[in-house]
């Protein structure tokens, strides 16, 4: 006998009720939906491992991303050792050495230029000639100790080595006052200390960093908004990755969004797209909603009609890896930094077919309404 | 008799089965001498990657004798630099020798683990192949 339909109502309730219960855990956050966004305004900025792996999106999709904010980060490549037959072997020790606190070890340019001639004749990554277009903001500061600031200025030389006329690249390097900003996102009015080399690596310098990298990317803008008021949205990542093995690859299964109100879905104009890469012990696990709402990145948002995309990065453990074989220690992301090393296995993790560019890359999509 | 000569089958077909295995566990073994003479290649280039560059910037070294206080002392300070900046580049290099050499003998580690629990498996397969579940109700 079939049941009464009020009962089967409350049935399916109960079970459906108990589905989101269960399935709570593994995602728990919406999907990323999509928004009246430019497919031709969306740039990327990144600070130190975010700043690597910004540069390692603008590089890889030069076709789609019109411009780059790099603070406190290097060239691209820096840490690959070698290309093999099906993509790059990279070394944390380069990464730590030469890419952070020995420059002197450096490459010469134009070995990251080959590097990328190599990787685009492949098929790997955008051809350079795109980026020739490109808009660059660039920042390192006199106190820096962890990121030598060489290592910025060798990052702003492969661009112009790639063809980016100097009016388009913004380098700020030794000019704010005292005795300069440390590792860190540079704000106006919030964080440590400007010389600070300390959690949360976002310092209060007077100088307003997302303001002037926003209008280099986008020319000038509206002042920003004194307290923004649109709204920050939690959104599940995992759906990016292969088999939603976020936490395998380093990624957080949360991401967050900032969307102003004149972004909303009905907006009168199409807004812009900017992706914020946090750096290694910044992310939402280790700062909460510090640095997606702290950095001044939303105040000129909220003015300016642009939706700002903050992907988490997360702290990877030999026993989340995929594979857990032999070595498995030096596959492993114990900070939770953006991927510029090749952690995870994953070898192609500078190229669009990188796990997380790949999944960073399917978000801009999605925001801008191209993708699934 | 029936029962001799299908043993005798079994038997052979777990000869074969273990030769088999034998062939693979060779061919790991190839594979794995393989990937060490690879590692072993890389950290020899890159060890003379660096001997090279270490050379090349100490002959590029120009000494010259100091004429005045200011110079003495702007010498000294860049010595101590230079001393600084050494002993960080030979850190550095010593890391990127010892995660090459780490890396490679991972690679020769998995290989002959993925191949070692294979071959695990693969015996208890032919064992099993060998003998039937009849022949070990009977015994």
């Amino acid at each position: 006998m079939p049941l009464p339909p009020a009962i089967l109502a409350r049935v399916v309730g109960a079970l459906l009720a108990a589905m989101a219960w269960f399935g709570g855990g593994a995602s728990a956050a919406d999907p990323l939906g999509r928004f009246p966004a430019d497919p031709g305004q969306v740039s990327v900025s990144g600070i130190s491992s975010g700043a690597f792996m910004a540069n390692q999106l603008h590089v890889a999709h030069s076709a789609g991303i019109m411009g780059a904010g790099i603070i406190a980060g290097g060239p691209f490549g820096c840490a690959v050792d070698r290309v093999t037959g099906d993509g790059v072997a990279a070394l944390v020790s380069l990464a730590l050495g030469p890419c952070m606190s020995t420059p002197t070890l450096l490459k010469p340019v134009a070995f990251y230029g080959g590097l990328i001639a190599d990787l685009a004749a492949r098929g790997w990554i955008d051809p350079p000639a795109n980026l020739v277009r490109s808009r660059v903001y660039l920042f390192t500061g006199k106190a820096d100790k962890v990121v030598n600031s060489k290592v910025v200025e060798t990052g702003a030389s492969l661009y112009r080595a790639l063809g980016v006329p100097p009016q388009q690249i913004d380098f700020r390097d030794r000019d704010l006052p005292g005795t300069g900003a440390g590792h860190s996102w540079v704000t106006k009015n919030f964080g440590n200390a400007c010389d600070a080399n300390a959690s949360p690596y976002i310092n209060n310098c007077n100088y307003d960093q997302a303001g002037e990298m926003l209008q280099t990317l986008y020319g000038p803008l509206q002042p920003p908004a004194v307290a923004p008021d649109g709204r920050i949205v939690a959104f599940d990542q995992a759906e990016f990755v292969p088999g939603k093995a976020a936490k395998a690859n380093g990624l957080s299964d949360t991401g967050y969004l900032y969307v102003p109100k004149a972004c909303d879905a009905g907006a009168a104009q199409p807004c812009r797209l900017h992706v914020v890469l946090h750096g290694c012990l910044q992310s939402a696990e280790v700062l909460g909603a510090e640095f997606h709402t702290k950095i001044g990145v939303n105040e000129w948002a909220d003015t300016n009609r642009i939706i700002v995309v903050y992907p988490q990065a997360h702290a990877t453990t030999v026993s989340e890896l995929s594979s857990q074989g032999a070595g498995a220690m030096l596959n492993t992301n114990p900070e939770g930094c953006w991927n510029w090393w090749g952690y995870a296995s994953d070898a192609r993790f500078l190229a669009r077919q990188g796990v997380q560019i790949d999944a960073l890359w399917s978000m801009v999509r999605r925001v801008t309404g191209q993708g699934n | 008799m029936e029962n001799a000569a299908q043993i005798f089958a079994s038997g052979l077909n777990c000869f074969h089965e273990l030769l088999a295995i034998d062939v693979r566990n060779g061919e790991a073994l190839g594979m794995a001498q393989q990937k060490m003479l690879e590692g072993m290649g890389v950290l020899a280039q890159r060890q003379a990657e660096i001997a090279e560059e270490t050379w090349r910037r100490l002959l590029s070294v120009r000494p010259s004798v100091p004429t005045s206080a200011a110079a003495f002392h702007a010498a000294v300070i860049g010595q101590v630099d230079s001393i600084k900046t050494t002993m960080m580049e030979g850190q550095a290099n010593a890391n990127i020798l010892t995660e090459l050499a780490a890396r490679s003998g991972g690679d020769v580690a998995n290989v002959l683990q993925s191949r070692m629990l294979a071959a695990l498996d693969e015996v208890k397969a032919a064992l099993e192949q060998a003998a039937p579940d009849k022949f070990i109700a009977a015994a």
